[in-house]
């Protein structure tokens, strides 16, 4: 009944990454097996695709003689999701709701728990009678301990990448693991565990060629940092969610974290709430942590050619101390990123933007036109705060008096407490506010200075979700919802940000054409009645069938006490004070009416940020 | 020690919920997040709104709620839920109660300021424990089903440390 062991000092395993931690068992189920083991409250579970491509179903068994099973609906249902991830809904319940198990690292992400492991039922239908299946082979393993057989064993089955289509059709394609993936599991309580090297040979579930799959069994009383690994390019290695400097200070003031651009980050503070999050935010002051935001220094003697050329922006217009909005472009006018450009002088840069792969794109270029530059990203030498709202500035100035003249979009490089700092009156708010760029060997002690210093003013803590509803209101962008690299700056809602009148840069040729007619382009929806509209649904001129747009974001907002969006209309559409409808629902059971205004529905003159 | 009177909550909910709040209550009840709380007046009697999900409200009023909100005609129901019991206990219990508890992050009942509500589990009891004032102290209203009451009350009654007396609350 037990299953081949092997210890890793006598005979590691060079074809995996190496231990986590102290290992106590090991196990390498061959090709087309399955094993059955049991591990102890406290013991992790390492499950890893060693070549890749390989489905691993799981099954845990809890409660007394093992009669609790894994219940893949349960804890869809308690979870809220498809599969349970490392973070917040990470728990894999039984049957009568107790947690079995809890997802604490994943470097695949694409699982499945709604289909059952396989059977030999799949088999004989394709035409393969007697094929063997992970169903049969749980059986056989599971048998010793008592465990009746089931025809098809509803598993959780790990690499497995199942999708359900917009028709409710399931269908699967080659997993997406890579060699050397793995999950990391938690026992919750003492269990009784089976793991399958599935035998699938006939369609791409295991990329057509089974291979093996390992299992590792961790010494209760460790402890590994929960995270989610991502992939953000083929030729990026993964990228594990970490903390910023500020993360363990956030913690002792929320359990709500959420895995955000590779960090951790709050989405609302306990006891707190998001709704006063947000009045922090618009009434006094709030700070937040926009550490994921990625910091790459541009620096030679081409770094401003480089910039001028990559970035939408004019920066001949750009002083020493000075910073500029806009957004890296590629040559069919599409955004690459957007972000903010500091000029330290004319050979250093330094641009602040979404994602790790901007350093790339710079590079690519000056190479290509054989500048003299480096780029060289430093996102992990610093972290940054955001301190935002009408009461920033007295809050700050009581650290650093120079603050009180600090210009809209400009830096200053200074002190607090010793701590070198640099303050840029810039933001995501669409309130006064500033950035603060840290080392982050002094984030947790800035973080504490900060909060000290804005308490008396009644500044408060700031999670994602009021952040979301605040930058709505603003009319600020976010990646994935307003744009992407299929996205011109004029469909965006920020053409303004496109120095048309530069003599060359990327994508001018394609945005001269598409800023005359853009197929689309943003504006502002305030919405009748309370409803909030949602990321993707559509836009119907007012009384027609066809569509004219549809929403990239949407929130209430309390200060306008009005449901708002952003959203991509198309140009005979975008005149304020167009009445157009928001589908909601399926788009044909309810039609809200809705008004056609400015990109930001708050403040669009950007009063409060230029006070 | 003082005994605290509690009466059945009124639940409100619908795509009008947080319409009618405001209407009620005023801006300030769309300052709290859900399990926050605050006290005010209607009609000049004294009430408590515990705000649930963004357009779900538990509001404790001594008189017909029911029909002051019928006077809206708001897409929103509004009910006593008559397997929902309520009971009080004196704040000072809270150490006694959480020592029982459970809660299900991202809640956390440790500490639980006024004006904050929390889901958690007592044994196998599924108890929403609300910290607001009741007349003119800070206390616990428990929110939980009917049935278990009973079972509830046996189960908390071990955990009376002496100095705070879980006997003063009424159903």
């Amino acid at each position: 009944m037990t299953t081949a062991l092997k210890i890793s000092t006598t005979e590691p395993f060079t074809d995996i990454p190496p231990p986590l931690g102290e290992v106590v068992a090991e196990y390498r189920i061959a090709v087309g097996d399955a094993i059955a083991y049991s591990v102890t409250a406290g013991q992790h579970i390492q499950i890893i695709d060693v070549e890749g491509s390989q489905c691993s179903d799981f099954l845990a068994f809890g409660g007394d003689r093992y009669h609790d099973p894994l219940d893949a609906t349960v804890t869809r249902t308690l979870t809220g999701l498809a599969v349970p991830q490392a973070g917040l809904p990470s728990k894999v319940f039984s049957q009568s709701m107790q947690p079995l198990v809890e997802v604490v690292q994943d470097t695949c992400g694409s699982h499945d728990s709604f289909l059952l492991a396989c059977t030999a039922r799949y088999y004989e239908d394709s035409g393969y009678p007697g094929h063997p299946s992970c169903s049969d082979n749980f059986n056989r393993v599971l048998a010793p301990y008592g465990i009746a057989p089931r025809p098809g064993w509803p598993a959780l089955n790990f690499f497995y990448n199942t999708s359900v289509d917009c028709h409710g059709v399931i269908g699967f394609e080659e997993p997406l693991s890579r060699p050397g993936d793995y999950v990391l599991l938690l026992a919750h309580q003492d269990l009784l565990c089976a793991s399958s090297a599935c035998p699938d040979d006939i369609d791409p579930a295991n990329g057509w060629h089974p291979t093996p799959i390992h299992v590792r069994i961790y010494a209760a009383g460790q402890t590994f940092a929960r995270a989610i690994g991502r992939r953000v390019a083929a030729d990026w290695p993964l990228r594990l969610t970490q903390d910023s400097a500020f993360t363990p200070s956030i913690r002792q003031l929320t359990d709500d974290l959420v895995e955000y651009n590779g960090f951790w980050v709050p989405r609302s503070f306990a006891h707190q709430g998001d709704q006063a999050e947000y009045w922090a935010l618009r009434q006094r002051a709030a700070l937040m942590d926009l550490s994921a935001l990625r910091k790459f220094e541009v620096c030679g003697k081409d770094a401003f050619a480089l910039l001028q050329y990559a970035f939408s922006r004019n920066l001949n217009k750009l002083a020493l101390g000075q910073a500029a909005y806009g957004c890296l472009l590629n040559p069919h006018g599409g955004i690459v990123d957007d972000g903010i450009v500091f000029c330290f002088d004319s050979t250093r840069y330094r641009y602040v933007g979404n994602c790790d792969t901007d350093g790339d794109w710079l590079r690519k270029i000056a190479q290509e036109k054989a500048w003299s530059v480096t780029v060289e990203a430093i996102s992990d030498r610093l972290h940054n705060l955001a301190l935002q709202g009408p009461f920033s500035r007295d809050v700050l100035k009581t650290l650093v008096p120079e603050v009180a003249e600090l210009g809209y979009f400009s830096f200053i490089e200074s002190q607090i407490h010793g701590i070198t700092v640099l303050i840029s009156r810039t933001g995501y708010t669409g309130e006064l506010g500033y950035e603060l760029f840290v080392h982050p060997q002094d984030g947790a002690a800035l973080w504490e200075i900060l909060s000290a210093a804005g308490q008396p003013l009644g500044m408060l803590p700031l999670g994602m979700k009021a952040l979301d509803r605040a930058r709505i209101e603003a009319g600020l962008l976010a990646l994935g919802y307003e744009f992407d690299d299929l996205t011109s700056p004029y469909q965006a809602g920020i053409g303004w940000a496109v120095a048309m009148k530069k003599p060359d840069f990327i994508g001018k040729a394609a945005l001269d054409a598409i800023r005359r007619h853009p197929p689309r382009v943003a504006v502002g929806l305030v919405l009748e009645g309370p409803e909030v509209a949602a990321h993707g649904q559509p836009v119907f001129a007012a009384g027609e069938r066809w569509r004219v747009g549809q929403i990239t974001s949407a929130t209430f907002s309390p200060v306008l006490n009005a449901s708002i969006t952003m959203a991509q209309v198309v140009p005979e559409y975008a005149e304020p004070g167009t009445t157009v409808e928001v589908g909601l629902l399926d788009g044909l059971k309810r039609r809200v009416q809705a008004r056609v205004g400015p990109l930001a529905a708050f403040d669009p003159t950007k009063s409060r940020v230029r006070v | 020690m003082r005994e605290f009177t509690v009466s059945q909550p009124w639940d409100m909910a619908g795509a009008d919920g947080l319409v009618a709040a405001r209407a009620l209550f005023g801006e300030a009840v769309d300052h709290l997040a859900p399990f926050q709380s605050m006290e005010t007046t209607l009609d000049g009697l004294p009430c408590a709104v515990l705000r649930l999900c963004d357009r779900n409200f538990r509001v404790t009023y001594p008189g017909p709620f029911d029909q002051r909100v019928a006077a809206f005609s708001l897409n929103l129901w509004v009910k006593q839920l008559d397997w929902l019991g309520a009971i009080a206990l004196p704040a000072e219990s809270l150490p006694a109660i959480a020592a029982l508890a459970t809660v299900r992050a991202p809640h956390r009942l440790a500490p639980l300021p006024l004006h904050r509500a929390v889901p958690v589990q007592v044994a196998q009891t599924a108890v929403l424990i609300w910290h607001h004032h009741l007349g003119d102290r800070a206390a616990l209203e428990l929110h939980l089903a009917r049935p278990q009451i009973e079972a509830f009350w046996a189960l908390i009654q071990p955990s009376n440390y002496g100095s705070v007396s879980l006997t003063t609350a009424l159903t």
